[in-house]
């Protein structure tokens, strides 16, 4: 099970178990969708945080809990930053912390374009419209719940 | 249990068996396990099998044969070339899958000129797995809603559309009840309803069909309230034949497109399909 999102036309999608990366075609965007989880099973710090470089820190920027995806799913939409040990800014984030159903999932959009604090600002629309097209992804190859799941790879 | 082909001998294993060809098992064999695991997707547990056989290497897989046995379980049959050690093969994996575990098969034929015959010899037995289980609540096939997410819950499934919540309508699909246990009924349902504190508002006259599949149901559509809750439309479908009664609710709160949703179920239960009598083959007691 897993957070789906919406493939931006252009954008290249890996996928790994329930684990999906998006990169944008300039390479300036590039977003991983984490599985689905029960709440106590997923901290959305550690996934928004993920990869940060030995040396430098991240900073959050502010939170906003009354987000909704499009099709209706409680959001909170988290900016943060990494910046070095000079303080200079290196990378600016993004991260959606999902409710949906019982079960909760994350997306980060890591910018890595320069200067990010530039991108996020022009691509701020197309970020947004990725986050809010998320929607659950229930089908499961472990735990079929019906006699199609035995038989068909994800739809 | 599968039977012997004719002209097959036996061999215990540790918790399986290897059925062998008359011409030895350097010629066919089949390895056979009787409840090997929790059913998963057929891709899944070919790979685990394949890749858990020591020596074993498959260059690919075919397509996969789908069937249900004689008791109604559903089967699957796929087949493979590959080498054993350094020895070419042809392999079949076979996998009859209940609600609760699958039965594994595997044959292993090294003289690609009686590939066809291990290959029906197999099937056959496949087609006579013996797992009395008998009439039971259980899952039935149908196919499910394009684009629609399944929560699950136990034996019973609610599929809900890509736009929920916003659209907040779902279908629900019970597990297949044996007739004998009882039928459900409509009454049954209101009754039900009142009793967990809901005020029934309307209820449609009861209608009768007959779904592609040639299977009869009823429907009704019941709108009621719980208390300090939206309005619920739910449309009841009864189907059922001599074995068993197979129950779909349609749960609408948000009527985004009623007419849609009623589509969408009425297309379900075309696709149901019902299960044929039970033929249990006389219980195979594997003689040495």
């Amino acid at each position: 099970m897993r957070v789906l999102l919406d493939q931006p036309e252009g954008w290249r999608v890996d996928r790994k178990d329930d684990w999906t990366l998006f990169s944008s075609p300039d390479k300036k965007l590039h977003a991983m969708a984490t599985p689905l989880s029960t709440p106590s099973g997923l901290d959305p710090r550690k996934v928004f945080e993920r990869d940060v470089a030995p040396g430098l820190r991240v900073e959050y920027l502010g939170a906003d809990e009354t987000k909704h995806t499009r099709s209706g799913w409680a959001m909170t939409v988290t900016n943060l930053r990494i910046v070095d040990a000079n303080g200079e800014e290196r990378e600016r984030r993004v991260g959606a912390l999902y409710h949906m159903l019982m079960y909760v999932g994350a997306v980060v959009v890591r910018v890595t374009g320069t200067p990010s604090s530039t991108v996020i600002v022009e691509r701020g629309n197309e970020i947004a419209a990725l986050l809010a097209s998320a929607r659950p992804h229930l089908w499961s190859s472990t735990s079929p719940s019906c006699v199609a799941e035995l038989f068909v790879e994800d739809p | 249990m599968i039977p012997i082909p004719s002209g097959w001998t036996l061999e215990h294993l540790p918790e399986a068996i290897m059925l062998v060809h008359p011409r030895g098992k350097d010629v066919a064999r089949i390895h056979y396990k009787e409840r090997a695991g929790r059913p998963r997707r057929i891709d899944l547990l070919a790979r685990e099998i394949v890749s858990g056989w020591p020596n074993l290497s498959v260059n690919s897989f075919g397509a996969v044969d789908r069937f249900v046995t004689n008791e109604g379980e559903v089967a699957a049959l796929v087949g493979g070339s590959g080498t054993l050690g350094n020895r070419p093969i042809q392999l079949e994996l076979g996998f009859v899958l209940t609600d609760d575990f699958y039965t594994s098969s595997m044959a292993t034929t090294f003289d690609p000129s009686i590939a066809v015959e291990v290959h029906g010899a197999l099937r056959e037995a496949m087609q006579h797995d013996s797992l009395v289980l008998g009439l039971r609540r259980r899952r039935f096939q149908y196919l499910p809603p394009v684009g629609w997410q399944p929560i699950r819950r136990s034996l019973m499934v609610e599929w809900i559309p890509p736009d929920y919540p916003a659209h907040e309508t779902s279908i629900v699909v019970y597990p297949a009840s044996p007739v004998s246990i009882g039928r459900a009924s409509f009454d049954g349902v209101h009754t039900y309803l009142e009793g967990m504190g809901s005020s029934v508002i309307s209820v449609s006259p009861v209608e009768k069909g007959t779904s592609a599949r040639g299977v009869t149901f009823e429907q009704q559509d019941v709108v009621f309230q719980r208390p300090k809750q939206p309005i619920r439309k739910t449309r009841f479908v009864v189907m059922g034949d001599m074995q068993y009664q197979y129950l779909l609710e349609l749960r609408i709160v948000t009527a985004t497109d009623a007419d849609g949703d009623k589509a969408v179920l009425r297309t379900l239960v075309d696709s149901v399909v019902p299960f044929s009598p039970i033929v249990t083959s006389a219980i195979q007691h594997w003689i040495d």
